[in-house]
């Protein structure tokens, strides 16, 4: 069953402003709250520059957890910071391309760096 | 009995006449009938030429043809589509006589090309079932009692409760009254569509309008689940609806949507879509494609293209895209429109429904000379049976043919 394995975040500030959010495990309408608690937190951070949610070990993405990512983006964007989704996994990046969502969550379709 | 048999010719003439006057009483005592006295009106009509009449409707999964019951008479029992010579009339769209005997026969009901169910039809010695004259003027008797089913539909519960095989949901209730039926032909045009499961629907719709040289076509999936999804398509329909009816062009469409869904929701939702123009004399085709599953392009019984180009974000997401694809149709062409619900519907084993599966069924359905209505209803339950009869999300297709007489096997 999807869900059981739940959505684990992880924040890390590397300097300049710049900030990674690493999620784990599956982004659906149990877990978006991880999403948001992970999320809201870095508005009040100074300096915010860009925030970078690193999909890589994100293996379901549904609808719902793409909502989150849209609130995530919305909620970074409006500061004035950049939001990018990083590193996607093929069922992320299928979810992703059929929504033609790429290039609104700023998707770095390169691989890892 | 050959037909230059003059006792023949006169019965002929009588029947035709029959029949005339059965179409006129019940054109006149039709407009003071309300809808749980319609079988009754028609079963008066045609008592004076010795028929009577049962008259049957499917069920909103296709599946079962249930009476319309009439005072002081016993009701029949409801028959199934797969396994009765009613649904065979039913799934053929064509008149179907009892074996070994003319004095019965089982006509489709239709309103234009939307299939409502069947009349059983029974017939008096003077009258047989295997003369032209009686079969015609029993036609434009049934086109009849099929205008009348649908214009009486809006004044009473009756009718549509006997299509209900369990009780219809608060989303299948907003959904359906919102949707065009689910049949549509003209010369060179059919439109078949099905949506299920069809007493739960969610966030799934299509939409079409015909006008002039133009099918303005379109399918929706609306995000999340149950009645909040259909909320949200239904807005979406109604939206696209009115700048559609303004003349707007497909972009414009879609952000008449964006707008309507950014307007009422604070909360990201979002309606992934097709909108498309198909111009009926060349068959030129511009779309748009909101984050949807491509539409198949069917010619000549294989895929030749996935519609895939002029990709803007999902309606209700804001895009300033002013992209418009086309693509040019040959007559006989198929366009399979479908939601994520049909190919992502799971067997016991995970293994999906599929592209592949879909397409093959439809082909299969097609070279087996099925009308476009009944290939829908196969390839739906199909799509159910896959998922051991029970589907988790909402699933949508719609079929669009273009080509010169497309629309003669969609009716009687």
């Amino acid at each position: 069953m999807r869900g059981r394995m739940g959505l684990r975040a992880q924040v890390d500030h590397n300097g300049n402003g710049r900030f990674v959010v690493r999620l784990n495990g599956e982004a659906d309408l149990t877990s978006t709250h991880t999403i948001t608690g992970a999320i809201q937190p870095l508005r009040d951070e100074p300096g915010l520059g860009r925030v970078e949610v690193d999909v890589s070990e994100v293996n379901f993405l549904d609808s719902a957890g793409v909502r989150a990512l849209l609130a995530a983006r919305r909620s970074i964007v409006s500061t004035g910071a950049a939001f990018v989704v990083t590193q996607p996994t093929a069922a992320v990046a299928d979810v992703l391309r059929i929504l033609n969502l790429e290039n609104l969550l700023g998707l770095d379709t390169t691989g890892p760096t | 009995m050959s037909t230059g048999d003059g006792h023949s010719q006169t019965r002929s003439v009588n029947a035709a006449s029959q029949w005339q006057q059965a179409t006129a009483a019940l054109m006149k005592d039709g407009q003071l009938v309300q809808p749980s006295g319609l079988a009754a009106a028609v079963r008066d009509a045609v008592r004076p030429a010795g028929v009577d009449i049962t008259i049957y409707l499917v069920d909103r999964e296709q599946r079962t043809l249930r009476p319309l019951p009439v005072a002081n008479k016993p009701t029949p029992e409801p028959v199934p589509i797969g396994a009765s010579m009613a649904g065979r009339a039913f799934m053929t769209i064509a008149p179907v006589l009892a074996t070994g005997g003319d004095a019965r026969v089982w006509m489709p009901i239709v309103d234009g090309t939307e299939r409502l169910g069947v009349a059983d039809v029974l017939l008096p010695e003077t009258l047989s079932a295997s003369d032209p004259q009686v079969v015609d003027g029993l036609k434009v008797f049934t086109v009849l009692i099929g205008h009348l089913i649908v214009s009486k539909l809006a004044y009473g519960d009756s009718l549509r409760r006997v299509r209900h095989s369990e009780p219809m949901s608060v989303a299948g209730e907003l959904l359906w009254r919102m949707l065009p039926p689910l049949t549509f032909a003209t010369a060179n045009l059919v439109l078949a569509a099905v949506i299920e499961p069809c007493y739960r629907v969610g966030g799934d719709a299509f939409d079409y309008a015909v006008d002039d040289d133009t099918a303005r076509l379109s399918i929706f999936d609306a995000v999340g689940h149950d009645l909040n999804a259909t909320i949200t398509a239904t807005l979406t329909l109604a939206a696209t609806r009115a700048a559609r009816i303004q003349g707007l062009d497909l972009p414009a469409i879609a952000k008449a949507a964006d707008q309507a869904l950014a307007s009422q929701f604070d909360d990201l939702r979002y309606t992934t879509a097709v909108l498309a123009e198909l111009d009926l004399g060349q068959g030129g085709l511009r779309y748009l494609n909101a984050g949807h599953p491509a539409t198949i392009l069917l010619r000549r019984g294989k895929v030749v293209a996935a519609l895939d180009d002029a990709r803007r974000v999902p309606l209700g997401l804001a895009d300033p895209s002013d992209e418009v694809a086309e693509h040019s149709l040959e007559p006989g062409d198929r366009l399979l429109f479908h939601t994520d619900g049909i190919t992502d519907a799971r067997d016991a084993d995970r293994e999906p429904f599929g592209v592949g599966r879909l397409v093959d069924l439809a082909e299969r359905h097609a070279a087996a000379g099925l009308p476009a209505p009944e290939t829908l209803r196969r390839l739906s339950h199909a799509v159910i049976e896959h998922q051991d009869g029970a589907l988790l999300d909402d699933a949508t297709l719609m079929i669009v043919e273009w080509a010169p007489r497309a629309g003669e096997s969609a009716t009687p």
